[in-house]
């Protein structure tokens, strides 16, 4: 959907104005340069040429210092009058802009923002703010789904728990039929030990749907281990047990029968304990964790002989570097982000002939050079 | 434990094992594997080599018991009345100065699933102004077992043959200089090695990365402490518990030598399950905590909260203060040489206290140990005591 309204563009002017930033002084940044070189970057990002990216992140490097807020301050006001420009044209093009924004702020992310903490929270907020302006203006149930992604996207790429947590429920507000936010919600208060938040939200993502349990098994384990945390074990083991054995053999289904067992063992019902580790070692053959774990069991109830027969067992499995399972557990779903991504990547590609549209034709065939975009 | 379960221990740590070109090969005739040893005993060792043979000596359960010059390599020795699990061991050694070893172990007679450990060994270091004591005999030794007085019936300094784990973080935390320099400080203790001690390399994340049997060999050990692409969280407890349940099999002296950066996060044993295998195990535990160890704080992950996390850290200086061993914290990777280095000269200058204690009931519980020498200034680090099973 292609919007162009001088109204609609005029409203979202005001609100970029509104953000309050105090006004630049005393800082040599020539503001009409520093809009030139952004509607390079964004030209190059319309042309479909992902090294816009690194372009924004030098460009934005360069300019924004950690030692001199106003630096930022100046940056966002030149970024929001080309973005204001843009969008008086097609309010589409903000979809492609908080795509160009987040990736900038993932580059960040993954390769460390050591001495770029205040560029990489510009690109978060501007990312964060162009999602909401076009959820606000678009103002279809269509555009607030997209704008959920769009959110739910940065939210899994952010480095800092709280914002993540702010991000996951927002996206999530915004479409509440999409039940993955609120795992990441969940996994977020998880990871900071808020476990009774985590099984809030957790149970808001099976009331949600009665599919969803069987749609996010990650959650129904979740789920489990944190009301484990809370003292609510008889709950936890109900909720393990059958995810331990149902197909397919999947690391939560591994993960599920470790914790199974752990629960049991630490209740002292050691065969309770050798059972789940026995049945879950025909589904995992290979796992040196359970075949550890079962040593462990074996061990507490006073079966040494034949713990150090199951020890001997290890012999054939030897190391396993594959199994990154709890690895896994203890970061957000990758499903967070390729979900999103699904959504994001097609909608974002789609509106960039907007984007390229309403830079002109000029702007929008700018080349990269060595130095960067050329300007 | 058998042959046959000492090469299958062998094949859970030995990935790529390379045989090393041997000048002198020798091989355990006498006893059998399996078989009950009491009383009176043939030793007997088959040796071939490229040069002449100047010794065989003979070991059981880390302590010598006797050596032959000339063949057949053969001695008979008296193995006494317990019926307990024996580990041999026999090192040849060549006129140029090489050797090679082999080992078996030998099963007790099965009575029912308890392993009788009744002899105690104790290793103590004994430092005054913060160096090691070294002068000391039997004499000046007092050992309290749950509070009455023992009769030591071995006492050796620290020449005793030792079974070290090499047990290293290869988390992504180490990634580049720090696990670099922590394989060249692995090197060094293999280094350090006689050819009587044997040690295996474990590489651990939140997952075993690599790993090699127990081993004399140092080709063996050095191609796994060669090089690790270091990757993913880390298990402390699970490969600490790993690492004690593997020596727990093994007489004579027995270290496990962790290296990590900070405390447990991807476990599913819990530090409690370690400290109680440990007290079973009698390991000595050295942990060389790079900086400091002070990643403990206000840790939280989604496996444990900080206050777990904590919890678990302060549990792990418990294991290891309770074991005799010490924590060595340092805050530069290259200080990580000299704190391996550090380690096996200070388990080379330990003495060496054996006891049957008299207040053994094999019920499980908990006993205490002091060891008191009859010096003054003196301060002695031992283990607190051990699991009577």
């Amino acid at each position: 959907m292609v919007v162009q309204s001088s109204r609609t563009a005029s409203v979202l002017l005001s609100a970029f104005l509104s953000f309050g930033l105090p006004s630049a002084q005393a800082v040599d940044l020539d503001p009409t340069q520093l809009e030139g070189r952004y509607r390079a970057v964004v030209g190059l990002w319309a042309a479909g040429d992902p090294r816009a990216i690194d372009e924004l992140v030098r460009f934005e490097s360069s300019t924004i210092s950690d030692r001199d807020p106003k630096t930022r301050e100046i940056l966002h006001k030149a970024e929001q009058r080309v973005i204001s420009d843009l969008a008086a044209v097609d309010l589409e093009v903000l979809v492609p802009l908080s795509v160009l924004h987040q990736e900038a702020y993932r580059h960040y992310a993954l390769h460390g923002g050591i001495g770029a903490a205040q560029v990489a929270t510009h690109d978060r907020t501007l990312a964060l703010d162009l999602a909401l302006l076009y959820k606000k203006y678009v103002d279809t149930p269509a555009a607030s789904a997209l704008a959920s992604r769009l959110i739910a996207r940065l939210a899994s790429v952010s480095t800092d728990s709280f914002q993540a947590a702010k991000l996951f429920q927002l996206a999530s507000e915004l479409d509440p039929k999409n039940g993955l936010p609120l795992l990441g919600l969940a996994t977020v208060f998880e990871k900071n030990g808020n476990y009774t938040d985590a099984v809030a939200a957790l149970e808001r993502l099976r009331k949600l749907d009665p599919e969803n349990s069987k749609k996010f098994p990650e959650g129904t384990l979740r789920l489990a281990l944190c009301l484990a945390r809370l003292d609510r074990r008889p709950e936890a083991v109900e909720l393990l047990a059958p995810l331990a054995q149902a197909p397919p053999a999947s690391w939560v289904g591994l993960l599920a029968a470790q914790e199974l067992a752990r629960i049991e063992q630490e209740a002292r019902r050691f065969e309770r304990a050798e059972k789940v580790l026995r049945a879950a070692l025909l589904r995992f053959p290979r796992s040196a964790r359970l075949t550890l774990q079962l040593v462990s069991v074996l061990d507490s109830r006073g079966a040494q002989q034949e713990a150090r027969s199951v020890l001997g067992t290890l012999a054939e499995i030897g190391a396993d570097p594959s199994d990154d399972s709890r690895y896994r557990y203890n970061r957000l779903s990758e499903d967070l982000f390729n979900d999103a991504e699904r959504v994001v990547e097609p909608a974002g590609r789609e509106r960039l002939p907007a984007l390229a549209s309403s830079l002109g034709p000029a702007a929008a065939m700018a080349p990269a050079t060595e130095e960067g975009v050329a300007r | 434990m058998s042959r046959g379960r000492a090469l299958a221990v062998a094949f859970l740590l030995g990935f790529g094992a390379v045989a090393a070109e041997a000048a002198i090969q020798v091989r355990i005739k006498s006893p059998a594997p399996g078989q009950p040893i009491f009383g009176p005993t043939e030793l007997a060792a088959e040796v071939v080599g490229s040069e002449p043979i100047a010794r065989v000596e003979f070991f059981c359960g880390g302590r010598s018991v006797g050596s032959v010059a000339t063949p057949p390599y053969q001695l008979t020795w008296n193995a006494g009345e317990q019926n307990i699990p024996r580990e041999f061991r026999v090192v040849a050694y060549g006129a140029s100065g090489s050797s090679a070893s082999d080992a078996l172990t030998t099963e007790p007679v099965q009575i029912d699933e308890r392993l009788d450990l009744e002899l105690q060994q104790l290793y103590a270091t004994v430092l005054r102004d913060r160096q090691r004591v070294l002068n000391l005999d039997p004499n000046d030794f007092e050992v309290f077992d749950n509070g009455q007085r023992q009769e030591l019936v071995a006492f050796d300094r620290g020449e005793l043959p030792l079974s070290a784990i090499l047990l290293i973080d290869s988390s992504e935390s180490m990634r580049g200089e720090r696990i670099e320099a922590a394989l060249v400080g692995a090197r060094a203790f293999v280094a350090g090695m006689r050819p009587i001690d044997q040690a295996s390399a474990l590489l651990f994340s939140d997952r075993l990365m690599a790993s090699t049997p127990l081993t004399s060999d140092s080709a063996v050990l050095n191609k796994v402490l060669t090089h690790i692409e270091a990757a993913g969280g880390s298990a402390v407890n699970d490969y600490l518990f790993a690492a004690l349940k593997l020596l727990e099999s093994h007489q004579g002296r027995r270290v496990v030598v962790l290296l990590s950066d900070g405390a447990d996060i991807h476990s599913v044993l819990p530090m409690a399950e370690v400290l109680r295998e440990s007290r079973v195990s009698q390991a000595l535990i050295y942990w060389i905590a790079l900086d400091d160890g002070s990643k403990r704080k206000s840790f939280t992950s989604a496996w444990r909260n900080w206050q777990t996390n904590d919890r678990e850290f302060e549990q792990l200086e418990k294991a290891v203060d309770e074991s005799g061993g010490r924590i060595v914290r340092i805050s530069k990777t290259e200080d990580l040489t000299s704190a391996f280095a550090g380690i096996l000269q200070e388990l080379r200058e330990q003495y060496a206290l054996s006891y049957y204690s008299t207040s053994n009931k094999n019920d499980g519980r908990w006993h205490k140990v002091e060891v008191r020498v009859k010096a003054s200034g003196v301060r002695v680090r031992t283990r607190d005591g051990y699991i009577d099973y």
